[in-house]
């Protein structure tokens, strides 16, 4: 075995020790892992916003704003009345129209919230729009009067209806809230034209809510009053021919599932949150069964939490901060876009609808998942290491609370302070301790590293000014006294490894001399 | 339900003499079993020894007795040694039986709810008994006594009233009385009858004490009074001012109650001043003294005019009872105090609504047992308190009631409207139902809503005739459709339901 120290001491330690540790092997736990370039949160751009596709149009909300170009195009049809649902709303052409429509004699019925739904609103209804708050009241505030407003809680659902009762009824679904950014394109989503019999099903739909779900009105400005949950005799609420969730219908879920359960080769799933529901199960069993599995959705601990499984059962979770768009497709022939979340909230309890779709209409959505896909940077990953990650993780916390960004450093150099013994014996034993790496991780918490470099002087014990010597017969090696101090003076790392035990004997340090 | 009340200041006069007054008080209680022998067969001087005192019949201290309460006026002597007033006579006595008196004490209490019905409708064909019905939805029976039974029922003692035959055979049939038995015809006792104030004293309670001094009566003409004088207070000052009271009348007295001075003292003094001292001895129930009893036994002729202390008005309130209630308010620096009266007011509610509104007299009909105001539909189709409340409130300023003269301002509140003709009927029930729209509506609640509507109409005309006028659910729609930028709730209530609705082939 070779000496570390070896010659005179003063000249081997005039450069600092040097420690190399690697820790690419340093288990992280579950994490996003971004490998691309970018930030992770690359815009979702199409070359183009509207996909024809037989009697529909697909619409990607986006800058040009075909949306509400859309949208507003039905209303100014309207002869007889406008139904709107949506969980937030806020002031736009969109809204513009709507006072219009009203102000020329259309009845305009909105479904929404109310300001105290909003606030304590589930993350999975608001979230990021927790700051359209202000405009979606001031709004309601607009409609007063003009426009029939309830509201309840559970009104997720987002859709235009124009003239469903009538001959030639129109209507356009979508799976962001009527609000101006994510009309504009700023979130993952998407929107679909509506047939004459779709629109027939979203009416029954919005009837359930208005006379058996919404627990308040507004008539004045300013004043959201309770309401009976009385339908009157002569109401009929029609039937419910498309998936739904609505009051005791959980025919949405049921369907979802009934996709799912009968994918054999592969299923793409997109949400904006997942929990640990009927739909993980049944992608789990997917999983099991060897279907090839891709779920995109955004990175949040929930979601996280919900999908590690999945990742760890083979399924390939991508995520997107702003995806919110909410479908699935299996095996390329089967689908639907929907505006539930695959939560309990949007499966079992809420006010959701969706479309199912086949042919060249899922062909198109196919092919826009794809292009959802290729923006979502993050990939969820059980038992990461630094080694596998180039560019930056999301790591779940411990407690599955929070999601800590973090950004992969390949190699570094960190200086420790100087080594200061009092007896050289001891530099012959002395390694940088592990906890030194612990301390540096905690310090630097953004960071995960690969390999750590640790650079540390080494000061060795010199002999004490005013020592005086003294006569020791069996040590080999000058002997000095101060006070009740013994020092024995050393010049070479062989000198030191002799004096060892003469040392221990007169319980005296080992330093270098002059 | 319409209140009326009706108020004003009243007059008042003042002055004060030296009178002698009897003031009812519990001291002289113990006189009250022997008032009550009225009741039990008559006041003798031997039941007063038998029944009262325990000593025998011809002990010397039951005349005593019953000379000392003639003195206090409380009886007076009628018959010596068993000669009855009844045998001079033809009129037959009764008195009440053991049932007649607790009918009697019931009726007393207003108490009408125990007696069975068939009783009350006896009294009522008697005339002893008024029935008056109430209500034109749910009828409502109450009685009151009618004057014959005041003169019966409320009757001090066992004093009844001469009957006719009829009547009283009647009475005696139902078990309420029975003849006199004729106890005076064997005795050779002496016997006496109470005296108003003695009668007075039986049914208060109390026996008033007699006091002398100088005293201040408050009197009024407002024909709204039964009784001109409604308070009579020691005056303040103490026994100074009653001495030299005393020693002007013991003066007036010496001389032997002069003529001229009586005459020249009337001149002086009120009507129903002089008609109070020429009517003495009497017993009042000062209206404005918390219906105290006192009775006035002497004034004297010297009587000089006080400023009056007390501010003294009146609140009269009408309701759908039959006979108005009068509340005396007195008021002074400090407090005020309110006492409810008989009044002399014998106006129908009727009347007085006919007063109130002379111009609309002609306009007013009974609905149910009140009265109601005819309008058009024109006078009440920008109200819509009025359209859909049917009543009316408004202030009538110093209305005049011919007879009792002017009252302050008043506010008549809930004055019931009806429609004039079936025209307004029409218009006015089409108002009704449509701002009945206060809720979703569809075609059968907007039914249901007319059906409720046109009812309100009923005591004018038939519903169907009113029904026939309104608009049909379409016509109601349309009709609030027009109006959305001025109501757009009703708007929403009306077409909502409408709307709102899976369409039959959709």
């Amino acid at each position: 075995m070779t000496e570390r120290f070896t010659g005179a001491i003063t000249t081997s330690l005039a450069e600092p020790w040097q420690e190399v540790f690697d820790l690419s092997t340093e288990e992280l736990g579950v994490c996003w892992v971004n490998n691309s370039k970018s930030n992770g949160n690359t815009p979702y751009d199409p070359e183009t916003s509207v996909y024809r596709s037989g009697e529909r149009e697909v619409i990607i909300p986006s800058k040009n704003g075909a949306l509400l170009t859309a949208i507003k195009a039905m209303v100014r049809n309207a002869k007889e009345m406008v139904c709107v649902s949506s969980f937030l709303i806020q002031q736009s052409r969109m809204t513009d129209a709507l006072l219009e429509a009203a102000n020329r004699g259309v009845a305009v019925f909105v479904l929404t919230a109310r300001e105290d739904d909003l606030k304590k609103a589930d993350d999975d209804f608001v979230d990021f729009e927790r700051e359209r708050i202000k405009d979606h009241i001031a709004l309601l505030d607009q409609f007063a009067g003009k426009v029939l407003v309830r509201t309840s809680e559970c009104f997720h659902a987002k859709y235009v209806l124009v003239d469903p009762r009538s001959e030639d009824p129109s209507g356009i679904m979508m799976t962001c809230n009527a609000t101006v950014d994510p009309m504009f394109g700023s979130n993952i989503e998407v929107a679909l034209t509506l047939t004459s019999s779709e629109v027939r099903s979203f009416f029954a739909h919005f009837l359930r809510g208005f006379w058996a779900m919404a627990d308040h009105e507004l008539l004045e400005r300013g004043e959201l009053r309770g309401v009976k949950k009385e339908i009157p005799a002569s109401v009929s609420l029609g039937h419910l021919t498309l998936p739904a969730t609505v009051g005791d219908v959980r025919s949405l879920e049921e369907r979802v599932l009934g996709v799912i359960r009968n994918a054999t080769n592969d299923l793409i799933l997109t949400a904006w949150s997942f929990d640990s529901g009927s739909v993980h199960a049944a992608i789990l069993d997917a999983c099991r069964r060897g279907v090839r599995v891709t779920v995109l959705t955004r990175p949040n601990p929930r979601n996280t939490v919900a999908l590690r499984d999945c990742a760890q059962a083979g399924a390939r979770v991508f995520g997107h901060p702003r995806l919110h768009a909410k479908c699935v497709i299996a095996d390329g022939h089967t689908g639907l876009i929907m505006t539930a979340n695959m939560t309990a909230l949007g499966l079992e309890t809420g006010f959701e609808t969706a479309v199912p779709l086949e042919g060249s209409t899922l062909d198109t959505l196919k092919r826009i998942t794809e292009g959802w896909r290729g923006v979502c940077d993050w990939n969820l990953m059980d038992r990461v290491t630094p080694a596998m990650v180039d560019g930056s993780i999301l790591q779940l916390s411990k407690e599955g609370t929070s999601l800590a960004p973090r950004t992969v450093s390949l190699g570094e150099e960190r200086s420790l302070t100087a080594f200061r013994p009092d007896s050289c014996d001891k530099i012959l034993e002395y390694s940088v301790s592990r906890k030194e790496i612990d301390r540096i991780m905690a310090n630097d918490p953004q960071k995960v590293f690969r390999q750590l470099t640790l650079k540390q002087s080494i000061i060795p014990p010199r002999l004490p000014e005013g020592s005086k010597e003294e006569a020791q017969k069996d040590v080999p090696f000058p002997v000095f006294r101060k006070g009740k101090e013994r020092h024995i003076v050393v010049r070479t790392w062989e000198e030191v490894r002799a004096a060892r035990e003469p040392a221990r004997k007169l319980n005296a340090k080992i330093v270098v001399g002059e | 339900m319409m209140d009326v009340i009706l108020k004003r200041g009243i007059n008042v006069e003042s002055y004060e003499a030296l009178m002698d007054v009897g003031r009812f008080k519990d001291e002289y209680k113990f006189l009250l079993p022997v008032l009550a022998l009225s009741e039990e067969g008559g006041i003798t001087d031997d039941l007063v020894n038998t029944r009262l005192f325990g000593v025998s019949e011809d002990d010397p201290r039951g005349r005593r007795l019953l000379e000392t309460m003639v003195g206090y006026r409380l009886i007076e002597k009628k018959g010596l040694k068993g000669v009855s007033t009844n045998e001079h006579s033809d009129h037959i006595g009764y008195r009440f039986t053991e049932r007649g008196q607790l009918i009697r004490e019931r009726l007393q209490q207003g108490q009408y709810s125990g007696f069975h019905e068939e009783l009350l409708q006896e009294l009522s064909r008697l005339q002893i008994l008024q029935r008056t019905t109430y209500g034109f939805l749910e009828l409502r029976v109450e009685y009151s006594l009618d004057h014959l039974g005041k003169k019966i029922f409320l009757s001090i003692g066992g004093n009844l009233p001469e009957l006719p035959q009829d009547v009283a055979s009647e009475l005696v049939e139902l078990g309420i009385l029975e003849p006199l038995r004729n106890q005076s015809r064997s005795s050779a006792t002496s016997y006496y009858e109470l005296t108003e104030t003695g009668r007075r004293a039986l049914q208060e309670g109390q026996v008033p004490v007699p006091e002398k001094g100088v005293y201040v009566l408050t009197g009024t003409t407002d024909p709204l009074f039964v009784e001109p004088v409604i308070a009579c207070r020691p005056k303040e000052g103490g026994r100074e001012i009653g001495q030299e009271f005393d020693r002007i009348a013991q003066l007036s007295r010496n001389k032997g109650k002069s003529q001229g001075v009586g005459k020249k003292q009337k001149k002086n003094i009120p009507v129903w001043l002089d008609e109070l001292r020429r009517a003495t001895p009497r017993v009042l129930t000062l209206a404005a003294q918390d219906r105290e009893l006192i009775q006035i036994i002497g004034i004297d002729e010297n009587i000089n005019q006080v400023q009056p202390g007390d501010k003294i008005s009146v609140n009269l309130r009408f309701s759908l009872r039959p006979t108005p209630e009068m509340a005396v308010i007195r008021s002074d620096r400090k407090k005020e105090r309110k006492t409810v009266v008989e009044t002399a007011f014998d106006l129908t509610l009727m009347d007085v609504m006919r007063c109130l509104f002379r111009e609309k007299q002609y306009d007013f009909v009974e609905c149910g047992n009140a009265p109601a105001l005819l309008v058009a539909y024109e006078e009440v189709m920008g109200n819509p308190s009025e359209i859909n409340r049917m009543l009316r409130t408004t202030t009538v300023h110093a209305p005049e009631i011919q007879g009792f003269g002017r009252f302050d301002d008043v506010i008549v509140s809930d004055l019931p409207l009806l429609p004039r003709t079936l025209e307004d009927a029409g218009n006015w029930a089409r108002d009704c139902v449509i701002n009945g729209i206060t809720t979703y509506t569809d075609e059968t609640s907007y039914n249901q809503l007319c059906d409720r509507e046109v009812v309100r109409f009923s005591e004018r005309f038939a519903p169907d005739q009113v029904k026939s006028r309104l608009p049909t659910y379409q016509e109601m729609v349309t009709i609030v459709k027009e109006r959305r930028e001025t109501d757009p709730n009703k708007y929403w209530f009306a077409t909502a339901p409408m709307l709102l609705s899976f369409r039959e082939g959709m």
